[in-house]
């Protein structure tokens, strides 16, 4: 402590780096390498902390509101429904449902979180420090991923006490688990840099994510969708993770495995380009 | 001119003597009307967001329903559609009852800080819950006949007796209505609304058999619990005011929703006459 603290309020540096910034004549600014790994772990931090904090809502209300959607369409569709690709309805029923809510809850994160600080005027905390656009895209985006993953482990969690299903084949859950949440994520900072009011998401969530995701082959096959609506689910984004995810559980799928995987790889590199290139250019966020 | 003025009043209070206490016969209607009017208002302004979300959400659980089980599904004879779109109308009024009074009052304590103007008002516990109820059902009885209209379509008919279906919409709106601003006046934050609203409300809604007849939950121990919810029997009979068939008496319905909705009216009114929570 031999720094003291009386030299006119200049800030007294730690007694280690004094005789660095004496050397150098002045405190330099802080150097980081390519990456500014502790603003993207603190970026990626406070996205997680902030749904963690009210966990009751973003992961408890999620668990019961995807149970009771069990609970109604087994009860509902159990009696005319009783297979679906050989497995019984409810256990072809249960990773859609898994699905829907990890999609639906990484979209909420990323969207509610950029709207709220737009709406609020503190978007400038998280644009002002020195992290670039690759690096706030992908801390939002991750921590988007990283609550549809919660969701989707308590939720299956949950869903197994009432349907026991078994798993075949993990590496494709891992696989479309992960992007089907990542994918949200994205379309959530697309979709929460473009709206100016929550009014503009309400009208995302219930004009494009909830039809996409409703109609998307988590309640039936698309096997049973006649022929106009059956070419057009293939072009329905929402049923290759629907369809894939599911067939880690019960083995059997509507497109072939590689397709989705293909298909969710090329959706997820276009709509992170065009995040970062958002982001990137400062549209709606900088001006 | 101030001068003179001054001097008016003070002769005028002089001869009429202190200004009286306003006078309220059966009911402080001016209060009563002006706060309905502007509780309405508040609601209309975001009532195209309110209509849009149910509606929407309606179409997809018709279209779902349809696409998973085509035309296997009858209830008793009756045709799929018709039995939840009845389901669906309900389902809709019963949560927009429960929102319009549960997220006016959060607003009011928590945001805007207006709670106090009324609750300071001329109005008494019991005209306050009047204005909220009229309100709350009004908008609640709109978005249910709106989602009758959007299920039109899929094959849903104008009610079969029109009056009961009113009747028992409005008395569905109302229970929620209480219950929405019970709900808030406990609720010290947004969270603890939410979490009341997610999970206590929604399952007694979407588990009152809106989606499903009660002969598909299994014997025992499950379907008693359904049968144990009052909102069933509310449902069901509002279900036979739509579409002429039910599982139990309408009556019983009638008689056991009248039943709820005075006992969180009670609940209600104690509240607010005792000020629990709001004024201290």
């Amino acid at each position: 402590m031999t720094t003291t603290h009386s030299d006119g309020g200049s800030i007294p540096p730690k007694p280690a780096a004094a005789a660095e910034s004496v050397r150098r004549g002045v405190r330099g600014p802080r150097a980081f390498g390519s990456v500014n790994w502790v603003g993207w772990r603190s970026l990626y931090s406070k996205e997680v902390r902030r749904f963690l904090n009210v966990a009751t809502q973003t992961v408890a209300a999620p668990v019961v509101t995807t149970l009771l959607f069990l609970a109604i369409f087994t009860l509902a569709l159990g009696r005319a429904v009783e297979t679906v690709h050989g497995v019984p309805f409810p256990i072809f029923l249960a990773p859609g449902l898994i699905v829907m809510a990890m999609v639906q809850n990484a979209f909420a994160n990323t969207s509610s979180s950029l709207v709220i600080s737009k709406v609020q005027g503190n978007i400038v905390d998280v644009l002002m420090p020195p992290i670039n656009s690759v690096e706030f895209v992908s801390a939002y985006a991750l921590a988007g991923t990283t609550r549809g993953v919660i969701v989707g482990l308590s939720t299956g969690l949950c869903m197994w006490l009432f349907v026991p299903f078994e798993i075949t084949n993990p590496g494709l859950i891992l696989y479309h688990g992960v992007s089907a949440s990542l994918m949200l994520s994205l379309i959530g900072i697309i979709g929460g840099i473009w709206a100016d009011k929550f009014d503009h998401m309400a009208a995302i969530t219930n004009f494009i994510i909830t039809p996409f995701a409703f109609l998307s082959g988590t309640f039936y096959s698309i096997e049973r969708l006649p022929e106009p609506f059956y070419t057009i689910a293939f072009f329905n984004p929402f049923f290759y993770m629907i369809d894939g995810f599911r067939s880690g559980f019960i083995g059997v799928s509507d497109a072939p495995a590689w397709m989705g995987m293909t298909i969710m790889f090329g959706i997820n590199l276009a709509l992170a380009i065009v995040a970062w290139r958002m982001v990137d250019t400062g549209y709606k966020l900088k001006n | 001119m101030d001068a003179a003025t001054g001097r008016a009043r003070t002769t005028a209070f002089a001869d009429a003597g202190p200004p009286r206490p306003r006078l309220f016969r059966l009911a402080n209607v001016i209060g009563l009307i002006s706060l309905i009017r502007r509780e309405a208002l508040r609601e209309i302004r975001w009532f195209g967001m309110v209509i849009v979300g149910p509606a929407i959400q309606a179409v997809l659980f018709a279209s779902v329903f349809t696409l998973a089980a085509g035309d296997a599904l009858t209830v008793d004879g009756l045709d799929f559609i018709q039995f939840l779109a009845a389901g669906l109308v309900a389902s809709a009024a019963m949560q927009r009852a429960f929102e319009t009074t549960g997220y006016s009052i959060m607003f009011d304590k928590l945001e805007s800080g207006g709670l106090q103007d009324i609750l300071g008002s001329p109005l008494s516990p019991l005209e306050i819950l009047v204005s909220y109820l009229v309100t709350a059902v009004t908008a609640a009885v709109a978005v249910g006949a709106m989602i009758g209209v959007v299920m039109m379509p899929f094959g849903f008919d104008l009610p079969d007796n029109p009056v009961a279906a009113f009747l028992f919409l409005c008395l569905a709106a109302g229970i929620f209505s209480m219950a929405g601003l019970v709900n808030a006046i406990f609720s010290p934050k947004w969270d603890s609304f939410a979490g009341k609203e997610t999970f206590l409300t929604l399952p007694i809604i979407f588990l009152s058999g809106t989606f499903f007849p009660i002969s598909a939950v299994p014997e025992g121990a499950w379907r008693a619990v359904f049968q144990a919810n009052p909102i069933y029997y509310l449902v069901d009979g509002f279900r036979w005011a739509a579409t002429g068939r039910s599982e139990t008496d309408p009556l019983i319905g009638a008689g056991i929703g009248l039943a709820v909705f005075a006992i969180l009216l009670a609940i209600a009114a104690r509240l607010l006459a005792t000020g629990y929570k709001l004024k201290s």
